[in-house]
């Protein structure tokens, strides 16, 4: 990603970056290396399958997850942490944040959900009242901040901690549905933000800006991209009929188990949500088009490509099960453990 | 007459000898060689095929007598009344020593005419410093000890000062020559504690002694002044100021002499005391060499942030290297012999490469020497191998994970956990994520950052680059077999 962002990003801005992506990452990854040294170090193994079978001393735990916990937020990224995203999203080739959103966020809720959940069983109970505090905080933040953004990338960089915050709830819901929503979201998310960081990807090949200003009326100029762009943006504000939906109704059903509370702050985010995608819409598709003269709508190769990331948002919606059957078997016995 | 020779060649101890004996008589001849040619002024300009040819039969000396080191008959003995000591630990450190010492010569050899250098000189001088060091690796005896680091010594004051009109090095010389006067005093005043509370100065009796628990604080602080004399000579911290403005005073060439063979020496001579002295080092030291090993990873890493140049900067990576050497300290015997020889085995190999770009490192256009990190700016682009070799080099020296940096640092970390020394490794853990700063930077540099005033540096030689390569690929190989170097250095020593 160093290189990726380094030499094929766009402006001058791409070092600073490229810097603030390595040492965020590297430094959370430092303190997940002393973690699994204080496994090491105390059981003589890194067997996952050995650790989630045996019992670890109540303060060690503390100490373990706390170090994990600090090594996968970065990478999630969670409030603390998350100045990296934006920037690099925005300084990356389209290329780039497509790997970085599909991929590299992800990897952060795979370790929370296969090493953090299981071994530390104990320690989840005893930090869950920081974490719900934590999502809350950069929920209700995050989606007042998009609201002032100009730059394209930075709105979608900015809703994909969104969505991974309500990844983080799934989980920490400690329930079926919450862990089966937000593996579902997890597989959504890559999906959709991909395919919008394609679409403006897209824009910027034709018009080289990304900023907001420049853009208006463009359904004149791109009637086929208008079409797939808003299909996208549906998806993103979890529409029904959308996988994205299916997802979210899940996390929410687990969350409500445990508190109303955060549910009632969820949909108010969902709210949020709907506002800032619909008001993008709005501005680069309608109104006067002062600064674009150029028509060119999408190519072959452009189309086939968003076609076949609608094709399985929108077949996930539809029909959840072909997923679902899947990951079904695994959260049941992941959840042993948690609730051990 | 006749019968003298006869005892001599009969006496096992002779062939036991043999290799230093056959490496001292032909530098010997090849000193007279120089000595009947020296008569002539600036012989190197009026016969440079001459000093060629002698050039090229010096370095097969070398290489026939690291032969004779692996032919020997017998790996462990003990000859000369006790005063000299070979085993299969210090038979491996003579061979690595002898190896690197070999293809040193063999890459430095442009370099040396290049830079109109008299080099007969400077040959013979390097050739009595290495023999020094191969000989007092084996020594077990004080005073021979002591002996072979003065004369180590007299050959490296004349070393630094081979710019002769140059006022910083002749500062550096004579700041080093002061240094290290004062500290083989101590170490002197070392000994004559050490012989004042024992009566002995051989290394086995002081085991013998030291076994029976007989604990003499005469003894402890005799071995105290011996063990920071050699510190203070090798520049841990915080006795490190001098030695940043002699290296920064020598010449390339010199430096990575300093930096590659004498660090390495000057650890093996105190690894050699600390298994003689292991009692005392465990009871009394571990907690002195902790904070020294601390301040090592603090003063390398903050001194390295603000350097512009870059032989400057490897000065200060070695500082950071030699925590890795100073921990194996804390550990038991068994652990830390191989410990010791993988550090030092790939430190010595990564320090060889960057030596070997370093010295290539030179404006294509008018030939001149370049030392700044930024006259490396859009390397990537008009030299792309090249430069993804330097920064595999930095990668390997910061410690990136996967890299074989990594696994220093992976093994320190996970002796100090199990030491139970917690806030210890955090603090480690922050300085080492501050390290890749300025080992990223370079990339940076090279990749990353595209300027119209560049400037084209000449291209490394094919036959530099095989070496270069050799080394990468031993790294890389590291990575992925790593129990097979472990289990060969295992095999080799025990």
């Amino acid at each position: 990603m160093f290189f990726l962002i380094g030499i094929w990003g766009s402006r001058q801005r791409k070092i600073y970056a490229v810097y603030q992506f390595f040492y965020y990452t590297l430094f959370g990854s430092l303190f997940l290396l002393f973690a699994v040294f204080i496994l090491y170090s105390n059981f003589y193994t890194l067997d996952i399958q050995i650790l989630m079978n045996t019992f670890i001393n109540y303060e060690k735990q503390l100490l373990i997850w706390f170090f994990l916990f600090l090594g996968f937020s970065t990478k999630i990224p969670l409030i603390p942490f998350h100045g990296w995203l934006p920037e690099a999203h925005v300084e990356a080739p389209t290329s780039g944040s497509i790997i970085l959103a599909g991929i590299l966020l992800k990897l952060g809720t795979y370790g929370l959900l296969r090493f953090l959940l299981p071994i530390c069983f104990f320690a989840n109970y005893f930090y869950l009242v920081y974490i719900y505090s934590l999502c809350i905080i950069s929920i209700i933040y995050i989606s007042f901040i998009i609201l002032i953004q100009i730059d394209l990338k930075k709105i979608i960089a900015y809703s994909s901690i969104l969505h991974m915050n309500f990844i983080i709830l799934g989980l920490f819901s400690f329930s079926v549905n919450g862990i089966i929503g937000s593996i579902f979201l997890m597989f959504s998310h890559a999906l959709i933000s991909s395919g919008l960081f394609i679409c403006i990807g897209i824009l910027y090949d034709r018009y080289k800006t990304r900023n907001l200003i420049y853009y208006g009326g463009l359904v004149e100029l791109m009637p086929f991209f208008s079409v797939f762009f808003f299909l996208l943006i549906l998806s993103n504000i979890s529409f029904p009929l959308t996988s994205n939906f299916i997802g979210e109704l899940l996390v929410c059903t687990g969350l409500m188990e445990n508190n109303y509370f955060l549910v009632f702050i969820m949909i108010l985010s969902t709210f949020f949500n709907s506002i800032y995608s619909i008001w993008l819409f709005n501005r680069i598709f309608f109104g006067k088009n002062k600064f674009l003269k150029q028509f060119s709508d999408i190519s072959e190769r452009e189309f086939f490509i968003l076609f076949s990331i609608i094709f399985w948002i929108y077949l996930l919606g539809i029909k959840p099960n072909f997923f679902i059957n899947f990951i079904k078997n695994y959260s049941y016995w992941i959840l042993e453990y948690i609730n051990y | 007459m006749n019968n003298i020779f006869i005892i001599f060649f009969n006496n096992l101890s002779f062939y036991l000898f043999l290799p230093e004996l056959f490496l001292f008589i032909f530098f010997l001849f090849f000193f007279i060689l120089l000595l009947s040619l020296s008569s002539l002024n600036k012989i190197n300009f009026k016969f440079p095929k001459l000093i060629k040819l002698l050039l090229i039969f010096y370095i097969q000396i070398i290489f026939y007598g690291l032969i004779l080191f692996f032919n020997n008959i017998s790996n462990y003995y003990i000859i000369f009344y006790f005063a000299y000591l070979s085993n299969n630990f210090i038979v491996f450190l003579k061979i690595i020593f002898l190896l690197f010492f070999f293809f040193y010569l063999i890459t430095s050899y442009d370099y040396l005419f290049n830079k109109k250098i008299f080099i007969l000189e400077y040959i013979y001088l390097l050739t009595i410093s290495i023999l020094s060091c191969i000989l007092s690796f084996s020594s077990n005896d004080f005073l021979i000890l002591y002996l072979l680091l003065e004369l180590q010594n007299i050959c490296v004051y004349i070393l630094i000062n081979l710019k002769r009109n140059n006022s910083i090095s002749i500062e550096a010389a004579i700041k080093y020559f002061i240094i290290s006067s004062v500290m083989m005093a101590l170490f002197l005043y070392g000994i004559s504690l050490c012989y004042f509370s024992v009566g002995t100065i051989n290394f086995f009796d002081f085991e013998i002694f030291l076994y029976n628990e007989n604990y003499d604080f005469f003894i402890f602080l005799g071995f105290f002044f011996i063990f920071m004399s050699l510190l203070v000579k090798n520049g841990v911290p915080p006795f490190h100021i001098w030695l940043i403005n002699v290296y920064s005073g020598c010449s390339l060439y010199i430096l990575f002499y300093f930096l590659i063979f004498l660090k390495f020496f000057y650890f093996s001579i105190l690894f050699r005391l600390y298994i003689v002295f292991f009692e005392l080092v465990n009871f009394f030291l571990n907690d002195l060499i902790i904070l020294l090993s601390l301040f090592c990873v603090f003063y390398g890493v903050w001194g390295a942030l603000y350097q512009i140049k870059i032989s400057r900067l490897f000065i200060f990576s070695s500082i950071l290297n030699s925590s890795f050497f100073l921990f194996l300290f804390i550990l038991e015997i068994n652990e830390t012999i191989i410990y010791f020889f993988y550090f030092s085995f790939f430190y010595l190999l990564n320090m060889f490469g960057i030596y070997i770009i370093l010295s290539n490192f030179v404006n294509w256009i008018d030939m001149k020497e370049l030392n700044k990190i930024t006259n490396l700016i859009n390397l990537g682009f008009f030299n792309f191998y090249f430069s993804v070799i330097i920064s595999i080099f930095m990668l390997n020296f910061s410690g990136f994970p996967t890299f074989i940096g990594f696994f220093y640092k992976f093994f320190i970390l996970n002796i100090l956990m199990n030491l139970n020394l917690y806030l210890f490794t955090i603090i480690l853990i922050l300085f080492f994520t501050l390290s890749f700063f300025y080992y990223v930077r370079i990339i940076k540099i090279m990749f990353l950052n595209k300027n119209k005033n560049f400037i084209l540096i000449k291209p490394v030689n094919y036959f530099k680059i095989y070496f270069v390569l050799t080394i990468i690929l031993i790294n890389i190989y590291y990575i992925f077999f790593q129990n097979f170097i472990l289990n060969l250095f295992f095999e080799c020593l025990i």
